[in-house]
């Protein structure tokens, strides 16, 4: 038997490397922040000064008020559309009796990790050819091509945490295939559809590479601004932009969080 | 509140998977207002011929009626039945009240009258005060009564009822047995009950079907299939049984049967009874054999090999010199001498209590 | 006799049927604007500018794209084995953790995950670049020891894009490993102690085997999700540390050299197909699995 005294060491030595390790993830939020506050032009760390000048000239610059809405007609249908395809798809892969269901789950998840670059010059010319190209329509698609797998496993973790036999009993009590799922299936599951929403929503507002492609200078999103702005001029413009965004996404954390916690309440008696 | 139970008529009804039979051609017919079991290991079918009866399953040929109406069209939703499952089923996102008033509200009854009849319901069931509790904050024993009571609530003519008692522990389980045989006689509906614990369908049922390898092997009241058995199967599955396969049949002294089985064992049996055709076995219940006393009789020698004691009861295993085993059961006598393990002892029996049955 | 468990002779009871057909929008979706795009891309390789094998060839003949091949690759690997080293102790704390401590970490772990990845890129720009705040933290170190600092030249370079990446990538290893050492039995653990195998014995012949499907599972996600990473290396990389995607784009959006993209884009598509080939053949369950119970 080894010595106790190696674990003497090895704890702390685990416990200290962990908080190293989860510090280093806190990092680029704690530039950030800081440095949009800054009153100096260029960019140094840490700030010289406290200003909110850079948040004004956010405000003034139409581009960004553009782009802010973009992400946002963009993101929401996206979501809508991932929150519909996600939940057919985990309802056919978990409920249903398909032979391949594990091929077909995997089908739907492929796009989450396959590279966006090479989807993006595959839709491309797709998108050329119905028209869409530059419009706000064509990065829907895409983003929805991305971001319904996540609703799809979120529904898919929340249709296998749900009993299949309520919905029989529903029906032996007198419920149609229609009424057992709405009245039954869908309560349990939508945590999980609105999380999925919410993540999809939250993937599309954070993507590039397929906005660098399939939008146009009327429908850039954030992320391609933020993107062109960086790779001309490094001013705390872009801090302040990346403050006000992480803000809002984690406003959208909170909400999945929030909505993922929240237990089954039973119904209040009339 | 009494419904008059409906007649349940089950005809030729088959289910297969892919050419595999799960339920083979089966006949079978339940009286109105009759609680009716149905035993079996698990793959026997009984699943599947309930899943026939819920309208889960759809046969593969045969015939479902109930209360004269076929059914085997008819969806799960249109058949007015009530159905408990083994894990309950109950809606969690539902408040205790809104599961029992569910099939109601499904049947756009007024609210006042949903209020009278879920209210009355509860209180049948002893869970007046829990309406707006939660589901998940009932123990296992009251959310199965809320499951019955959400089952009956709209007085379905035919309730089945899935191992509804398995996930609770033999106390519990005891009392639900007497709480769900007390709900039968208020209500009267006709009960299917599907069980895999033979003394669970004794104590409550008025007739018990036996299923095996998706066939129904025998059908009866509780003592008419623990007396009389249709085959070794049977006799095994309900109850204890030595059984003893058959080697040879021959006139014994005084106009008896003589048994021979295949381990040495040599049995005295009635003659005169009608022998069924094929392998036979011989089965004595355990309860059927004692300690010879004085008087003489047919008699089985061996060495007492081990002594089980349970509440009230005692189980001795005899080997006979030629290797066979008898289980002796007996009730638990205070003051009376009591035998050890190594003894050499002498069982007598009733020649009337050897029953030879089919072995298949 | 059906050999059957309990409860399992009632899969016959799902009213299934009917919900299979609710694959068929999805299915078609997909079918229009992720397969029939993959399909064009690898056809585009073969015949954009004129058919045949001329894209392959200029890929080959070059060792400019040969090496920005293997620089993904690599990439991609120290990226994946940097993460498992740094996910497991993570994924292990996390794991046994409970109440606020796990609440703790586990925002700790998601809230970059929330974060933009373009903003992350970008604060690393920060905290690397010339005037950064690792240049100037080295150097008040170094002025407290009566010590000048040149200041250090890290962008653009491998370190950065490691860091960069790395902490992207992270919380896809963590929440795989999480997933499959919260399965893990902890009575296995005492079973093991009983046995007389001490903690670090039993932790290493017991949990450590016991976490591999998780292993697995995060290594091939973080793998193939880095084969694909354009922002980070585009920003904090440069050319001598370019990666596949951001040649791709490179080629395509600004060389309108498409031929060429769809070339190196269906050779990315093999790699990664490969590695989630070699996921499957290990663990025999697809992604969708563990990313269902991440």
């Amino acid at each position: 038997m080894k010595p106790p005294g190696i674990l003497r060491v090895l704890r702390p030595a685990v416990a200290s490397f962990v908080a190293i390790a989860l510090a280093y993830l806190l990092i680029p939020n704690l530039v950030i922040v800081p440095l949009s506050f800054s009153a100096q032009e260029y960019l140094t760390f840490p700030p010289a000064g406290f200003s909110t000048k850079w948040y004004a000239r956010l405000a003034a610059n139409p581009d960004w008020i553009n782009a802010a809405a973009n992400s946002l007609v963009i993101g929401v249908p996206t979501a809508l559309l991932s929150m519909v395809l996600g939940t057919l798809a985990a309802l056919a892969v978990v409920r249903g009796s398909l032979r391949w269901a594990g091929l077909a789950a995997s089908m739907v998840v492929a796009p989450m990790m396959l590279p966006h670059v090479i989807l993006a010059i595959g839709l491309y010319p797709v998108m050329l050819e119905l028209g869409l190209l530059r419009s706000h329509a064509a990065a829907i698609i895409a983003h929805t091509v991305v971001g319904f797998p996540l609703a799809f496993i979120t529904v898919m973790a929340s249709l296998r945490g749900s009993d299949g036999k309520l919905e029989l009993a529903a029906m032996t009590l007198g419920a149609t295939p229609w009424q057992a799922f709405w009245k039954v299936t869908f309560p349990a599951i939508r945590p999980g559809v609105a999380v999925g929403g919410i993540l999809a929503f939250a993937s599309s507002f954070d993507e590039l590479m397929l906005a660098l492609f399939l939008t146009g200078a009327t429908t850039r999103t954030l992320p391609r601004l933020l993107w062109e702005q960086m790779s001309d001029f490094l001013t705390p413009v872009i801090a302040a932009a990346a403050t006000l965004i992480v803000a809002f996404s984690m406003v959208l954390l909170l909400l999945a969080v929030l909505l993922e916690r929240k237990p089954a309440r039973p119904r209040e008696v009339a | 509140m009494t419904s008059r139970g409906a007649d349940l008529v089950v005809e030729r009804l088959s289910k297969s998977y892919g050419g595999q039979a799960a339920l083979r051609p089966t006949d079978l017919a339940i009286k109105a207002g009759e609680f009716f079991s149905l035993i079996g290991p698990s793959g026997s079918g009984k699943s599947t011929l309930l899943g026939c009866i819920a309208g889960f399953v759809t046969p593969t040929a045969g015939r479902i009626a109930i209360a004269g109406a076929d059914v085997v069209d008819v969806p799960p939703y249109r058949r007015n039945i009530g159905m408990v499952f083994q894990n309950y089923a109950l809606f969690p996102h539902l408040s205790v009240f809104e599961n029992v008033a569910f099939p109601l509200r499904l049947r756009k009854i007024g609210s006042a009258e949903i209020q009278d009849r879920v209210k009355r319901m509860l209180e049948t069931v002893r869970l007046a005060e829990y309406g707006d509790r939660s589901p998940a904050q009932l123990s296992g024993g009251q959310q199965q009564r809320v499951a019955l009571a959400r089952s009956a609530v709209y007085d379905p003519q035919l309730l089945l009822m899935d191992e509804p008692l398995g996930a609770l522990d033999k106390n519990l389980r005891e009392e639900m047995q007497y709480e769900i045989r007390r709900f039968h006689a208020n209500m009267g509906a006709t009960i299917v009950y599907v069980t895999h614990d033979q003394d669970e369908a004794a104590t409550m049922s008025h007739r018990i079907g036996i299923m095996r390898d998706g066939a129904l092997v025998q059908t009866g009241a509780p003592r008419e299939l623990y007396e009389n058995p249709a085959n070794a199967f049977v006799a095994g599955f309900l109850g204890e049984a030595n059984l003893y396969d058959v080697r040879d049949l021959r006139p014994g002294p005084g106009g008896a049967l003589k048994v021979v089985t295949v381990d040495g064992l040599e049995l005295e049996a009635e003659a005169g009874k009608a022998v069924p055709a094929g392998s036979l076995v011989a089965c004595v219940r355990p309860e059927a054999v004692s300690l010879a006393g004085t008087d003489a009789g047919p008699v089985i020698a061996g060495t007492v090999e081990d002594i089980i004691f349970t509440a009230g009861t005692v189980r001795c295993r005899i080997a006979t010199p030629q290797g066979a085993r008898v289980l002796m059961r007996r009730p638990l006598e205070r003051h009376r001498q009591a035998v050890a393990v190594g003894d050499a002892v002498k069982l007598s029996y009733r020649p009337a209590d050897i029953l030879l049955i089919a072995k298949e | 006799m059906r050999r059957t468990a309990p409860g399992e002779d009632k899969a016959g009871w799902q009213l299934s049927r009917r919900y299979n057909w609710l694959l068929i929008a999805p299915a078609f979706f997909l079918l229009v604007f992720f397969l029939w795009p993959l399909m064009r891309v690898v056809v585009r390789s073969f015949v954009d500018p004129a058919p045949g094998l001329a894209n392959y060839q200029a890929i080959l003949a070059s060792p400019v794209y040969l090496r920005v091949l293997y620089n993904t690759v690599e990439t991609a690997a120290v990226v994946t084995l940097l993460c498992l080293l740094i996910g497991y102790p993570i994924a292990y704390v996390m794991a046994r953790a409970q109440g606020v401590k796990l609440r703790i970490v586990a925002a700790l772990v998601v809230i970059p995950l929330w974060t933009s990845v373009v903003i992350r890129s970008y604060a690393w720009m920060v905290v690397f670049q010339r005037r950064g705040v690792l240049n100037e933290g080295i150097g008040t170190v170094m002025a407290l020891f009566g010590e000048s600092h040149t200041p250090i030249q890290f962008l653009p370079g491998a370190l950065a894009v490691h860091v960069g990446m790395v902490h992207i990538m992270l919380p896809f290893m963590i929440l795989p490993l999480v997933a499959s050492m919260r399965n893990i039995d902890r009575r296995l653990m005492r079973a093991a102690g009983v046995l007389g195998a001490d903690p670090i014995q039993s932790f290493l012949r017991v949990f450590l085997p016991l976490s591999l499907p998780g292993v697995s599972a995060g290594s091939a996600l973080v793998f193939m999700m880095s084969l694909g990473f354009y922002v980070t290396p585009a920003l904090l990389g440069g050319p001598r540390h370019m990666m596949s995607a951001v040649l791709i784009e490179q080629q395509a959006n600004q060389l309108l050299n498409w031929g060429l993209a769809s070339a190196l884009a269906t050779l990315l598509l093999l790699v990664t197909l490969a590695i989630y080939a070699v996921h499957a053949r290990i663990s025999g369950v697809g992604l969708a699995g563990a990313g269902g119970r991440a």
